[in-house]
């Protein structure tokens, strides 16, 4: 057989590829080929580094993640569709209708198509630039894609025939428009601050960060909400994400402050890690006079719990002395 | 598992939605390892996952079974991922498990700081090699980097691979044969 087809079977033999009569014919060759086995060798040896750095498989939280937007996404498909199919079937009795009776209901039906256009629409498509209507009429709190929370009954005695409540009503609202916009800038800096869902205000930053580059000034109530977030986030991923964020940023005096707020109390170590570093970005003469500053990195040099931060706060105290 | 399937399938095409959701959750685990696999990142992970699907969801009425289901959802994975390219310059949703210096490298582990201990030597190393294995498998063409990546860390057989990703043995063999020797040169470092 050809040298060539058996360094190939060489390749063949570390994917598990070969079948036995070829794997015995490749072992009879290694024996008399030094070149082959080297080959051999170092391809094992490939195996075993890709082998380390297989990656684990997805986490459940990931999967779990994955399976909840899929949901969502596939309500939102059939939703689009039953739309589509009602004014097909709609469509398909006006052509079956004879045409005198075609022509008397035409404006019935084209009615009917506005109110189920807006009835069975599931979000309302607003501009960026459009104001902003999150109020719903009472007759609309009876769609489809109208969630219905925090029920209150008044009276909720039924013996006279009258019942009375209030709830929250919520209605999906879709927004699209240039993320300069200062209408998706105040809903994105609002969710930021009050979405209860973790993963929302991370792709929230998220978004923020896709458009933000280097050394940009930030937008007065983005950096407000992204500082908000850094201090007082639950999740401890989210401040990481804001940080990052307004690292991206110019230095200024509010930004600074969040770094320190975070470097002196946050109880995540790697944030804190994270905050030295976005402070030792600062121009070292900079540091050297902010009294404040010093006075932190030298407490954390002292006192914080973890040895990395101390060592990390004591290396950026000799850098500023150096200079 | 066949028949089962075929029922599954034909139920999904009819409409009914638990079907459907079981046929998901007999694959999605390997659909969202594959994207993770490709693209190293869980958000891209999820897109991915969310378009294949919807893809399936959309194209089912269609499928007539030339072909088994799962080789017909990879192939859709395969696409899916290898037309993946935005949000590629996206801010990185970075693993609570790393730390960042300023030059936005991972050195350290946050469990490790949080414990207040050192890295081992063996975790930093470990840490070392995948970061170069996943630089190396970055630097390949996307078709290449594919094949590589369902051989080698979903050890799917080259008679599949072909299959998903629509060519013939001989050209993933091939694939595998350049990306391999690639990697190789990349990583000689750690070869010795």
């Amino acid at each position: 057989m050809e040298h060539e087809k058996l360094k190939e079977w060489v390749q063949l033999s570390v994917m598990n590829e070969l079948t036995e009569e070829e794997s015995l014919e490749l072992k009879n060759h290694l024996e008399s080929c030094p070149e082959c086995s080297a080959e051999l060798e170092e391809l094992k040896h490939l195996s075993g580094i890709l082998e380390k750095a297989r990656l684990e498989e997805p986490d459940e939280k990931t999967l779990r993640e994955a399976r909840r937007d899929l949901k969502t996404a596939l309500r939102m498909e059939r939703n689009r569709k039953s739309f589509g199919e009602d004014i097909l079937e709609k469509l398909h009795g006006f052509i079956t209708l004879n045409y005198k009776a075609a022509l008397g209901s035409a404006f019935t039906l084209l009615l009917g198509l506005a109110i189920g256009y807006m009835v069975f629409r599931p979000h309302t498509a607003l501009n960026g630039n459009s104001s902003f209507k999150p109020a719903i009429s009472q007759e609309h709190t009876a769609q489809n894609d109208v969630k219905i929370d925090n029920l209150r009954f008044e009276d909720s005695d039924a013996s006279d025939g009258k019942v009375s409540f209030s709830f929250d009503a919520v209605k999906p609202v879709h927004m699209e428009g240039n993320i300069n916009d200062e209408a998706i800038q105040k809903v994105l800096a609002r969710a930021l601050v009050n979405e209860s869902n973790d993963g929302v205000r991370l792709r929230t930053i998220n978004t923020i960060a896709a458009h933000t580059g280097n050394d940009s000034t930030a937008d007065p109530k983005i950096k407000s909400a992204l500082i908000s977030a850094l201090k007082h986030d639950s999740n401890p991923g989210v401040r990481r994400e804001a940080l990052l964020v307004l690292n991206r940023f110019r230095m200024d005096k509010d930004i600074k402050e969040a770094f320190l707020y975070t470097l002196s109390n946050d109880k995540n170590a790697g944030l804190r890690v994270a905050a030295i570093n976005s402070l030792q970005a600062e121009n070292p003469e900079k540091i050297q006079s902010d009294k404040e500053l010093i006075k932190v990195l030298k407490q954390k040099s002292r006192d914080d719990q973890n040895d990395y931060i101390r060592i990390r706060a004591k290396a950026v105290l000799q850098e500023v002395i150096e200079q | 598992m066949h028949q089962e399937e075929n029922l599954l399938i034909k139920e999904a095409q009819n409409g009914s939605m638990p079907a459907f959701e079981t046929l998901v959750a007999r694959y999605d685990r390997q659909v969202l390892a594959i994207a993770q696999q490709y693209r190293h990142s869980r958000e891209d992970a999820k897109d991915i996952y969310q378009e294949v699907f919807l893809r399936v969801y959309r194209g089912l009425k269609n499928f007539e079974g030339n072909s088994a289901f799962s080789t017909w959802l990879f192939r859709i994975t395969v696409n899916v991922c290898l037309s993946y390219k935005e949000r590629k310059k996206r801010f990185q949703y970075a693993s609570i498990d790393e730390c960042f210096d300023s030059e936005g490298q991972p050195e350290m582990r946050l469990a490790d700081m949080i414990e207040g201990g050192n890295a081992a030597d063996q975790n930093l190393m470990d840490d070392e090699i995948k970061r170069n294995v996943n630089g190396a498998l970055e630097s390949l063409p996307p078709k290449q980097k594919m094949a590589f990546t369902l051989k080698h860390l979903q050890d799917m057989k080259i008679s599949e691979i072909a299959k998903v990703m629509n060519c013939g043995e001989g050209t993933v063999k091939k694939y595998l044969f350049t990306a391999s020797r690639k990697m190789r040169d990349k990583l000689k470092d750690f070869i010795g």
